[in-house]
């Protein structure tokens, strides 16, 4: 059986939870083997051999630093063609560029990436990617019973049912500041960004919320690309 | 706090040797970045070399043209000095260019400085070898002269990619009791005691917060017999010596890995300074050079932070890819080197290279390696 294979190069370790969270959730984990690898692995970790049972190999690749994915992408490319990969996604936040220079961003991140060999889209979460975490308003109390949509809007400002997270400068010390209201922290660390990964609703975040998110949409329609 | 603003360098002009640096305008925080060879090292050498100079402790250059300006609160300071064959033949220094000091090679003009309670030009002649901006310092007639001279002596120069005395140790019957610090830097040990017995406890606690922002959780540091040299030497040689935090005995700086030594000394010499107040302008070369990502990442952050709050300038260079992908790219300033002349790239004469780099989504060291400051896109 032939494996098809995508490799996701992502900024961060919050994006590498949530990104293999979303994949297991919608997807399942039935014929899709999922690998994490980081910037000091050197895609030494890369054993898709051993996985030709599956129907969908996923590498998730931590750059672990907020401007290396492009970069990274550009480096390991040639040795994701060797390996059989089909499809590169990347995911990066658009902080700290200001919002209204996303076009330029999109622009230059398209700019020099080879469209021969591999397919390679690079997606930017809008303004990061915890305002996807901000606009699932069915995971706070998840995290806390206090945490009601009345009592967030009145306390911070921010309505997640109705407001657009997209238009948020600084969503994750948004969600730091919400949760701050009964006294947890979003810090990014990883004992916090569980908790949060567990909390939210893929349901919610894969179908209902991309309508309001384009960044969101964009992001959920190459996964679905890739695995229909 | 006086700062460089720019330097122009040249020296052995219309001869084999001659070397220029076009102009480079320097900012409070700044990283140089360039191929080898490029000039990074050198334009830190010219730069401490004006600074010895100024404060006469350098022997005089066979060749040197040097067009400085600095900055004190409003005032601008502007020097220029020109040797030949070890010997000036022009020197000038104008603040907010009224002209301060003059001096030419040409017997039939008068060298001349200002006198602040003469309120006049008084003339004078002073050895062809050395420079009058450190011969004439006289804090009641030429108050400006100190304000050359405290950056100049406060300047600072240290090799990060170099042994930076790890092989340096002391000799029990030394002058322990000594409180100054020596000039040269590889004197590590000599230095902390010294600046321990002036500056106390606090001194130590600070190295060690320090320390551990880079990584490196210590409880203690101190000075201790060096058990990695062999007990058949016939004094007792005394090394630093740090008590990691997660280790039940103690690392003396032999048995520490190069990157944990050279940080531990940069810092040792950088509190050095600013428990002092002697630290006007911080010049590291090849800083990072064998740390790895985490530690480059902070000791860049550790380097500005301490130069903000303190506010002394910073002057740091690299072709290390952690510390470039590091350093905000704000702080960067390219060496290119055609021949024997080197210019520099920056966003203040190249502001749209740098805008249109921001949002190729490339990490800094791309903007480096594949030489994007050179062209525009």
């Amino acid at each position: 059986m032939t494996v098809k294979k995508l490799a996701i190069f992502v900024e961060g370790q919050t994006e590498l939870i949530f990104v293999e969270r979303l994949i297991t959730e919608v997807i399942g984990c039935k014929n899709i083997h999922i690998e994490r690898c980081n910037a000091r692995d050197n895609l030494t970790k890369i054993k898709t051999k051993e996985h030709n049972e599956c129907t969908y190999y996923v590498l998730i690749y931590d750059c672990q630093n907020d401007e290396r994915v492009k970069t990274e992408i550009l480096d390991k490319r040639d040795s994701l063609i060797k390996n059989g990969f089909s499809s590169i996604i990347g995911l990066r936040d658009v902080h700290p560029i200001e919002p209204e220079n996303i076009m330029k961003l999109k622009r230059g991140l398209a700019t020099g990436v080879p469209t021969k060999g591999i397919s390679i889209a690079i997606f930017i979460a809008k303004m990061e990617v915890e305002a996807w975490f901000i606009q699932e308003a069915t995971h706070y109390q998840k995290i806390n019973d206090q945490l009601t949509n009345q009592f967030i809007s009145s306390n911070t400002g921010f309505n997640p049912l109705t407001d657009n997270a997209e238009d948020q400068l600084r969503p994750a010390p948004l969600l730091h500041e919400i949760y701050s209201l009964v006294g947890l922290a979003y810090k990014k660390k990883l004992n916090q960004t569980n908790r949060t990964v567990n909390a939210l609703d893929y349901e919610e975040l894969y179908i209902n919320l991309p309508t309001k998110l384009p960044s969101l949409k964009a992001f959920v329609e190459r996964l679905d690309s890739f695995f229909t | 706090m006086m700062i460089l603003k720019s330097i122009t360098y040249e020296e052995y002009n219309n001869q084999p040797e001659h070397w220029k640096l076009e102009l480079f305008d320097f900012r409070p925080i700044n990283l140089v970045v360039g191929q080898n060879s490029a000039g990074k090292t050198r334009l830190l050498n010219v730069t401490i070399g004006l600074a010895k100079l100024l404060s006469g402790k350098s022997k005089m250059f066979r060749s040197a043209q040097y067009d400085a300006v600095f900055q004190m609160g409003a005032d601008e300071y502007h020097y220029q000095l020109s040797i030949n064959e070890g010997n000036v033949t022009f020197e000038e220094l104008k603040i907010n260019s009224i002209v301060k000091l003059s001096r030419t090679s040409n017997p039939k003009i008068h060298d001349v400085i200002f006198a602040e309670q003469l309120n006049d030009n008084m003339q004078f002649n002073t050895p062809p070898n050395g420079l009058a901006a450190f011969l004439k310092r006289d804090s009641i007639q030429h108050p400006f002269l100190e304000q050359l001279f405290d950056w100049a002596v406060s300047t600072k120069h240290y090799l990060f990619g170099s042994p930076f005395g790890k092989d340096h140790f002391m000799a029990l019957n030394e002058d322990n009791d000594n409180q100054l610090v020596p000039d040269d830097p590889n004197l590590i040990v000599q230095a902390f005691l010294a600046a321990s017995k002036t500056h106390g406890d606090d001194f130590k606690q600070q190295i060690l917060e320090d320390f551990e922002k880079l990584g490196y959780p210590c409880t203690d540091l101190m000075v201790d017999r060096e058990r990695g040299i062999g007990s058949n030497q016939p004094i007792n040689i005394y090394s630093l010596s740090v008590k990691e935090a997660d280790l039940s005995s103690s690392t003396s700086q032999l048995q520490m890995s190069q990157g944990m030594y050279r940080a531990l000394a940069l810092l040792i010499h950088l509190n050095i300074g600013i428990f002092s107040k002697k630290i006007s302008t911080l010049l590291v070369d090849d800083i990072g050079e064998g740390l790895d990502y985490q530690r480059s990442s902070a000791i860049i952050k550790l380097l500005i932070d301490k130069a903000e709050n303190e506010r002394f300038q910073l002057i740091m260079t690299t072709n290390d890819r952690f510390v470039m992908n590091s350093t905000d790219l704000d702080y960067w300033s390219v060496l290119v080197r055609n021949k024997n002349f080197v210019s520099v790239v920056n966003e203040k004469n190249s502001p749209d290279i740098f805008e249109e780099f921001k949002y190729t989504g490339l990490s800094n060291f791309d903007f480096f390696q594949k030489k994007l400051f050179s062209t525009s896109y």
